[in-house]
């Protein structure tokens, strides 16, 4: 605030950020991770983008933009009323496509003409043979977190939480973040299974992880709910959506520690063998570091930045500290999954100790960023930064002349998170539990450098 | 849209023909001009910032991660209360007030956006106050997306926009000095047709709009000549290089031999050196003739379906000739086409005419949307197709090889690789 009463800020909270993106987004991804949904954006022609812009450049696995349409909202239909428009391309979507869900969304400048277009959908949604949701996008509140936690809660409330679930071993997980159809999310998913499977549980269907939604619906048989972060926007909604079940929070399974830390946790809730459970951990502790072992030396002291939302982020700081390197800076992403507190409460339940050193920005510009890399360049203080392709994008504008670093090399670049240009996962790349330590291990060890002249990194 | 099933309500028949009586015959599709304006300028090189005037979602609906002016975007992030009360003048002042102390740039645009067009935000009069006390170009646009204008009357409206920025200086010169508008963003001008010029005398002064800058566009009028691809679908753009004093000469796309030729005897024209043009070309001219009549006869008029209408996006070259700038260069290679617009099936006439009147006498279908293209393709028993890369897939798991729209490379330095990559694609497996 720079006056008194007035709703103004300093520059940088005007500036495009690491993580922009708002609601729209969000939904854009929840309606992505079920493969039988179908979007219907009650838009205007530039909105469409917000939908599939960036989802399009990070899933080339799966196209988000062939189950998504908009009902082609223009000046004149906003004059005349242009709440008519949705049902009929309810109508004609839904037979076209026979989805097993239909999510609407609208946005502000919709809203502002003040109809009633809740009632009009929910009329014309009695006569469709698949459920309909209309979903809220504001764009002046929230962020794509919000909107991806409001698919989740749409979905969670059609699951049956039986409070007699018939399969008690199975675990079921809730806040997923699935982005797309890539061998690191199924390798995700597999592994965690495969964990699971080491304790004597199993991973059961979980809403928004690829599958059908008839399959995930089946989510409430599982005897365990497992509540990862991304619910956070919504927590206390999709709780309440559980029908009286209780669920387990965690942070995402991440690092050495962390995936430990994961299988205790919820090796506990669902009553798995203790003993089982630290016997299974110490074997695949021992058996990870013996992969990694080798390299530690080498990365040792590396200063590293993360730009990610709290969860990720601080599974990867983590994750980087056990390598023997110390993140030093770390950006964190939006605003609804938690900010500093979260983030070093996770890192601290590891058992990880951040450098002294470490700057944390909340919710940074990318010239707040773009400043920060150039400070820590010229001091030779910065050998490599984790984040999305817009995060990595900055740093690319930076010559290294101005970097003060002519002839170097420069950091390591490893595209992490939403959206990746450049990372796509063609054998499975998780990034979760113990495999997902080796493979980001392996991916940082081959990353590409800011300006790679071919010579020895560790040279001056 | 139409179809027939049981939910399908009567009343709706009447809806979509409504729906269709305001759709035209044009073949561009529709645009939110802040969105492309955003897109479009976001790796453009050059000292400005773009304000985007309205709520914070407005700026996710363009690509964040492709652009080396990515940390100059800002939004006014208007609140609910700000938008629904109208007070939206301070918060924009005061962000621009901000950028000019702090950032000094050499220009500011400001964009529209749908939330402050409903509410008729006149935000132009604190723009150009802001730009009177700063000293700095500011310029404020009334974009959105409710207007749902073409892509090319967006890009126009850009372009013209920029080619109307306040002049640099300009050098004194003698040198026959060219820019080319409308060109690729990739290879825009090769080295050897870097060669060709220069052996005529030319130099080149400035290729848009992915390559000039803005330093490019504050001189437009240094150039001797202008070359304008697809001129027709560019009357503002035109109308501001005449104004800044650089004469304009139409050219087409330079994919292929033909429109190659064509585009280099223009320039040669335009700048009164015909004849050395010429021959600076004819030993590229004729090996590329060669090589495209080769092709042709070892490939009998392969059949392939060409999808347009179904690109979103800010590139020049992909506006051209509305979509249709790689078709010479496939007909003169001898395919046989089939054209697959995609639009309101019961328009199919109406698009016919329009194609037929811009001289494509090449068959044309109409589909409703990406969902249903192959089966379209496979209706037709086409086995090739020529389509966006956002439907690659679709085409990969239907075994029909495909190429993404606009990837040949232009001029006659082009041609041997455009030929290689339609061999690659007649040759790949499942390919007829």
């Amino acid at each position: 605030m720079t006056g008194p009463g007035a709703d103004l800020h300093d520059l940088a909270h005007y500036a495009l950020g690491s993580m922009s993106l708002g609601r729209l987004t969000g939904v854009s991804l929840g309606n992505h991770a079920i493969p039988d949904a179908f979007l219907l954006m009650h838009v205007g022609v530039g909105c469409k983008n917000k939908a599939t812009a960036h989802l399009l450049s990070h899933d080339w696995a799966e196209h988000g933009n062939v189950r998504e349409a908009w009902t082609e909202v223009g000046d004149r239909d906003l004059i005349l009323g242009s709440s008519t428009r949705a049902a009929p391309y309810m109508r004609s979507w839904v037979n076209r496509m026979h989805p097993s869900i239909l999510l609407m969304v609208s946005v502000t400048f919709i809203d502002l003409a003040g109809e009633d277009l809740k009632d009009v959908v929910a009329r014309a949604a009695k006569d469709l043979p698949c459920p309909v949701a209309l979903l809220p996008a504001p764009g002046f509140s929230g962020d794509m977190y919000t909107g991806y936690a409001t698919v989740l809660h749409a979905i969670t409330q059609r699951v049956d939480w039986t409070p007699d679930p018939a399969r008690a071993s199975e675990v079921t997980l809730v806040g997923y973040l699935f982005d797309r159809y890539e061998a690191d999310h199924s390798a995700n998913l597999s592994h965690l299974g495969k964990l699971l499977g080491g304790i004597g549980l199993s991973l059961g269907p979980s809403p928004l992880t690829g599958r059908p939604l008839a399959e995930t619906l089946g989510a409430g048989g599982a005897g365990t709910v497992v509540e990862l972060p991304y619910t956070r926007p919504l927590a206390k909604r999709i709780r309440k959506s559980l029908g009286g079940r209780s669920s387990v929070e965690t942070d995402l399974p991440m690092g050495i520690a962390g995936t430990s830390r994961w299988l205790r946790v919820v090796g506990a809730a669902a009553g798995a063998d203790a003993s089982r459970t630290d016997a299974f951990i110490a074997r695949r502790e021992e058996s990870t570091r013996n992969q990694l072992r080798f390299l530690m030396d080498r990365w040792r002291g590396f200063r590293m930045a993360i730009f990610a939302e709290p969860p990720l982020a601080a599974g990867m700081a983590s994750m980087l500290a056990e390598l023997g390197m110390l993140p030093t800076l770390i950006g964190l992403k939006g605003t609804s999954l938690g900010g500093r507190e979260e983030f070093l409460a996770a890192v601290k339940s590891d058992g990880v100790a951040l450098p002294d050193e470490v700057t944390i920005l909340e919710n940074p510009s990318l010239a707040a960023m773009r400043e920060e890399f150039v400070t820590r360049m010229r001091s030779r203080a910065l050998e490599g930064v984790l984040g999305s392709a817009t995060d990595l994008n900055v740093l690319t504008t930076i010559a290294a002349e101005e970097a003060g670093l002519e002839g170097s090399t420069g950091p390591l670049l490893i595209e992490i998170g939403f959206p990746c240009r450049d990372h796509h996962a063609i054998q499975p790349m998780p990034f979760f539990g113990y495999s997902g330590v080796v493979v980001q291990a392996q991916r940082i060890t081959s990353a590409r450098r800011l300006w790679d002249t071919g010579r020895d990194p560790l040279l001056p | 849209m139409r179809d027939t099933h049981p939910i399908l309500a009567a009343s709706d028949e009447a809806f979509w023909q409504a729906q269709e009586k305001r759709k035209v015959g044009a073949l561009g599709q529709p645009c939110c001009t802040q969105s492309k304006m955003s897109w479009a300028m976001i790796d453009m090189p050059g000292d400005f910032a773009v304000v985007i005037h309205g709520e914070s979602d407005c700026l996710n609906c363009f690509h964040h991660h492709n652009g080396r002016n990515a940390a100059r975007y800002f939004s006014t992030r208007l609140t609910e209360a700000q938008i629904t009360t109208g007070e939206t003048q301070a918060p924009l002042r005061h962000l621009l007030q901000m950028i000019a102390d702090q950032l000094e740039p050499d220009t500011v645009i400001v964009l529209g956006t749908c939330p402050v067009e409903v509410i008729g935000d006149r935000f132009e009069v604190v723009v150009d106050a802001v730009s009177k006390e700063s000293g700095i170009p500011m310029i404020a646009l009334h974009t959105s997306g409710l207007k749902l204008s073409t892509l090319n009357a967006m890009q126009d409206w850009l372009h013209s926009t920029l080619a109307g920025l306040p002049q640099l200086p300009a050098p004194a010169s003698s040198e026959r000095r060219l820019s080319l508008f409308g060109m690729p963003e990739r290879n825009a001008i090769g080295p050897r047709t870097r060669t060709i010029l220069e052996q005529a005398g030319i130099v080149i002064h400035g290729i848009y709009p992915h390559t000039a800058g803005l330093d490019g566009w504050r001189s437009v009028s240094h150039a001797t000549a202008s070359v304008v691809v697809d001129a027709d679908a560019s009357p503002r753009l035109v109308e501001a290089i005449e104004r800044q004093g650089s004469p304009v000469h139409e050219i087409p796309l330079p994919i292929g031999v033909q429109q190659s030729v064509a585009a280099l005897e223009t320039i040669g024209d335009a700048l009164g050196i015909p004849s050395e043009l010429k021959s600076a070309m004819a030993e590229d001219r004729a090996d590329a003739s060669r090589r495209v009549a080769a092709f042709s006869a070892s490939h009998p008029s392969p059949r392939i379906g060409m999808a347009i209408r179904m690109l979103n996006t800010f590139r020049s070259d992909q506006l051209a000739h509305d979509g249709l700038g790689d078709l010479p260069f496939l007909l003169e290679c001898g395919f046989d086409v089939t054209i697959f617009i995609q639009g309101p099936p019961e328009e199919a006439p109406r698009f016919e005419e329009t194609l037929r009147g811009m001289g494509v006498l090449c068959p044309v279908r109409v589909f409703p949307g990406p969902f249903q293209l192959v089966e379209h393709f496979q209706a037709e028993g086409l086995g090739l197709a020529y389509a966006p890369d956002s439907t690659l897939n679709l085409f990969r798991r239907a075994g029909i090889p495909s190429i993404p729209s606009r990837v040949f490379a232009p001029w006659l330095e082009g041609v041997t690789h455009n030929l290689a990559q339609l061999e690659r694609l007649i040759h790949e497996e499942g390919a007829p």
